[in-house]
């Protein structure tokens, strides 16, 4: 028993475990202080009274409501790509009136920059620039707003390693680098001739939506230096100038260790068949045969008791039911072998002088009526005969010898 | 084996699985998880049970009773929630104690548990299996598992006295005649004995009497020659009415009492019972106390069964009759078509007795209604009677209750038997 109690605590607090997200660490996430993690950037929108929530299972959830005004979905750190329906809801979302911050340094948000005009996509080389502080690593770029409530204003930012837009950039720009950056585009960390120097965008507005190729600026560890946490708070109070609802996508990260790895594939095939329409229907096809299968051969258990059947009734004759015109015939014979074994005569010797002997023996014109009628009795004539041939007495016939001539 | 909770739970777990899926809610599918997860969880180790079963006595008479001791051991190592069920043939009644126990036992502990049963009715029955079913802590899994096998009684019906039955006896010279070693009528000196007023002068020893004075008598010991065949119907048609209370009960019972009467006054009594292929019984004609026990023997276990007539037991009976063999028919007669002509046959070279379990009575009782069809039945039946009597039978018919025969009437019937047959009876 005591096992068994293990095993189900083990599940249940499996089971529970997966409802906390604080109980996983993961990169970029709000929930987690890791120096990686983006909880500085939610405790500072919590306090500029925005509400905070988060997606744990899956954007798809996101297409379940139709209006969506003041509703911002930050999407950080994107490390595994988005199902279809996922960039579905993802649309709808934007098109029933939510606005989108998309922080992506991997690409895996690719699609969602797709749907972009003039091409844009981020390039994942490293970025290098002259303009950095103590290590090349930490690279300072500028930016400047004038949307809505924060007018006009500039920002020194400081990034960690970042990427860059390229391609043809829609909408607004709101943050670049100096003109002495460059991509290490074959990763030598050194400038070769074709790698081109020059000013690369990190950011830019286009319908609403805040696009940035990199999401360092949001992490606790760059949080407070220059004027990263200003630009964070700023870009949240130009895209909800009415105050709103904040959603942190949480389900794109990866967690770290094994268990947590585990816990995430499980909820990803959860989402997988919860979002694939086929493989909804085949598991709840799977859930109903099994239970009818199951049902088919289960055995609950009986009740136990000793039930004596010593007082069953096992019934014969008394399955004939009540006497029908039918049994005419057998009233017939009755009288005929009652009349023969009274006169002790063999069926042979019966059967030569039957007529005779039976107007000779009954003189009861009801019985002489019945012998001498072949038809469908009524069964009241039936029961009136039988009741006769019951009382009968059969006279001895006059010519005792005769029978056996 | 699941229980109606844990299919509660299944089902619930399941559709909470599938609500989740499709509400996208990972709350209710974790829900739904934790309730299958105790049905995973809650198969338990086997326990280990042991039993043993006693009987106060293995042969009883009907309506006598039984008293049962089970042991229990519980030798696992852990305590042991089990009930115990003593499985009971339906044709006891149990009269005190429980054959079935909720127990909760520790571990290496024993118990005793004590019952006791009535068996009203004739048989060789078997008790048990004696079955254990273990749950689970969360009374989700069972599990059944025999412990004691089978133990077998035997219940000997009540056997009725007779207190005469006209059987002839045969006191002649023939070869075949069987010394009974009691005074009687026979030809052997058996020995002397005072003259009692009324004793026939010719048997008065003369010769004993010119040396002491005194009248003495020869008794000579009693010879008879006299077997009797039991033909017992044991048809299905028999069991109609109820368990206890059909025609072959009543039959089983008139067969050992006739039986009993026969073999006491040292015939030799033999026993057929017919119907079909499992009931199809012989026990060839011989005298003595072992041959009750084998003729109750097979009175036991006989059960009604099979369609074959009176014909076919006749014809088996055959190559142990003699011409002066009696035959003892117990039959009611119902459904029968070779009664008339095989009666026909033996009824002129045998004395032939036919006792008949009304059987409509019987029914009548049990079933509580009566029709005018019924009332036809019931004259066909007298009638057949009537033939077989016309026919050389002693007939005789056993009402709703009655076991024995009404031996007067049988005597003057067969008193009557002496009379010239009328012509033409006998085909």
């Amino acid at each position: 028993m005591l096992g068994a109690l293990t095993v189900v605590a083990l599940l249940v607090a499996l089971a529970v475990s997966s409802l906390w997200p604080w109980s996983v660490e993961r990169q970029m996430s709000a929930y987690s202080d890791q120096w990686n993690d983006v909880s500085m950037f939610r405790e500072a929108l919590v306090k500029d009274n925005y509400g905070v929530e988060d997606i744990m299972s899956s954007p798809t959830i996101l297409g379940t409501q139709q209006d969506w005004t003041d509703h911002l979905l930050i999407i950080m750190g994107v490390e595994k790509p988005y199902t279809q329906e996922e960039l579905k809801a993802i649309r709808q979302f934007l098109t029933n009136g939510g606005k989108m911050i998309l922080a992506d340094d991997k690409g895996y948000s690719a699609p969602l920059l797709k749907d972009l005009p003039g091409g844009v996509s981020i390039n994942r080389s490293r970025l290098y620039s002259s303009d950095y502080i103590k290590n090349p690593d930490f690279i300072q770029v500028t930016a400047y707003i004038d949307s809505g409530p924060v007018v006009n204003k500039h920002y020194e930012l400081l990034t960690d390693r970042p990427a860059a837009f390229q391609g043809g950039i829609p909408g607004t720009v709101f943050s670049l680098t100096d003109d002495t950056a460059w991509l290490d585009a074959n990763g030598n960390s050194k400038k070769d001739p074709d790698e081109k120097v020059g000013t690369y965008v990190l950011g830019f507005f286009f319908n609403n939506n805040a696009y940035l190729s990199d999401p360092s600026v949001f992490i606790n560890d760059m949080w407070p230096r220059l004027q990263n946490s200003a630009l964070g708070q700023d870009i949240v109070r130009a895209m909800l100038p009415r105050g709103g609802k904040v959603i942190f996508d949480e389900s794109r990260h990866v967690s770290g260790n094994a268990a947590q790895r585990a816990q995430k594939e499980v909820y990803d095939a959860f989402i997988f068949v919860a979002n694939d329409n086929y493989a909804k229907g085949a598991l709840i096809a799977v859930c109903i045969i099994g239970v009818l299968v199951y049902l088919r051969y289960v055995r609950l258990p009986t009740d136990w008791y000793h039930l004596p059947a010593l007082d069953e009734p096992w019934l014969l004759n008394y399955k004939a039911g009540s006497m029908t015109a039918s049994d005419g015939l057998r009233v017939r014979l009755l009288l005929e072998n009652k009349v023969r074994v009274a006169l002790r005569l063999s069926d042979k010797e019966f059967k030569l002088r039957r007529k005779a002997i039976l107007e000779e023996v009954l003189d009861d014109p009801d019985l002489l009526w019945f012998l001498r009628t072949w038809a469908e009795y009524k069964k009241e004539d039936l029961e009136r005969v039988l009741e006769k041939v019951r009382v009968l007495e059969v006279k001895e016939l006059a010519d005792k010898e005769g029978g056996a001539a | 084996m699941l229980t109606l909770k844990a299919v509660a739970f299944l089902s619930a777990g399941l559709l909470l699985v599938i609500v989740a899926i499709m509400a996208l809610d990972m709350q209710l599918l974790v829900l739904g998880v934790v309730l299958l997860s105790f049905l995973a969880a809650s198969k338990v180790m086997k326990l280990k049970v042991q039993a043993v079963r006693q009987m106060d006595t293995e042969r009883v008479l009907e309506g006598e009773r039984i008293t049962v001791k089970l042991r229990v051991r519980n030798s696992s190592a852990r305590e042991a929630f089990v009930v115990l069920y003593d499985e009971l043939p339906p044709e006891v009644r149990l009269v005190k104690g429980s054959n079935r126990q909720v127990l909760v036992l520790e571990a290496g502990k024993r118990t005793k548990l004590e019952y006791t049963i009535e068996a009203p009715l004739r048989g060789h029955f078997t008790l048990g299996p004696l079955k254990v079913r273990r749950r689970d802590f969360f009374n989700l899994h069972f599990e059944e598992e025999v412990v004691e096998e089978l133990s077998y009684f035997s219940v000997y019906p009540r056997v009725p006295e007779l207190e005469t039955f006209p059987v002839r006896s045969y006191q002649s010279s023939y070869f075949e005649l069987l010394p009974l070693h009691m005074t009687g009528i026979g030809y052997e000196f058996f020995c002397i004995r005072d003259y009692i007023k009324g004793d026939p002068l010719k048997r008065i020893n003369w010769k004993v009497y010119a040396r002491s004075r005194e009248l003495m008598v020869n008794e000579y010991e009693k010879e008879n020659l006299n077997d009797a065949f039991i033909l017992l119907d044991a048809r299905e048609v028999t069991k109609a009415g109820s368990p206890l209370a059909n025609p072959l009960e009543v039959g089983v019972k008139l067969a050992a009492s006739v039986a009993s009467f026969l073999l006491k006054g040292r015939n030799e009594v033999g026993l057929i019972t017919y119907g079909g292929k499992e009931n199809a019984y012989v026990v060839q004609p011989a005298a003595g106390k072992s041959q009750l026990d084998n003729i109750l023997s097979v009175l036991v276990g006989v059960k009604a069964e099979g369609e074959e007539g009176f014909k076919v037991a006749l014809d088996k009976a055959r190559p142990f009759l003699t011409p002066r063999t009696t035959l003892v028919l117990i039959s009611p007669l119902d459904n029968d078509d070779t009664i008339v002509q095989a009666a026909k046959d033996v009824a002129c070279q045998h004395r032939f007795f036919v006792f008949s379990p009304n059987s409509y009575e019987i029914e009548r009782e049990v079933a509580g209604a009566f029709t005018s069809k019924h009332t036809m039945l019931e004259l066909e039946k007298r009638v057949l009677l009537d033939e077989l009597q016309s026919y050389g039978a002693i007939t005789a018919t056993l009402s709703a209750g009655q076991v024995l025969p009404d031996i007067a009437l049988v005597h003057s019937r067969a008193s009557q038997l002496s009379l010239p047959k009328t012509k033409g009876v006998v085909a």
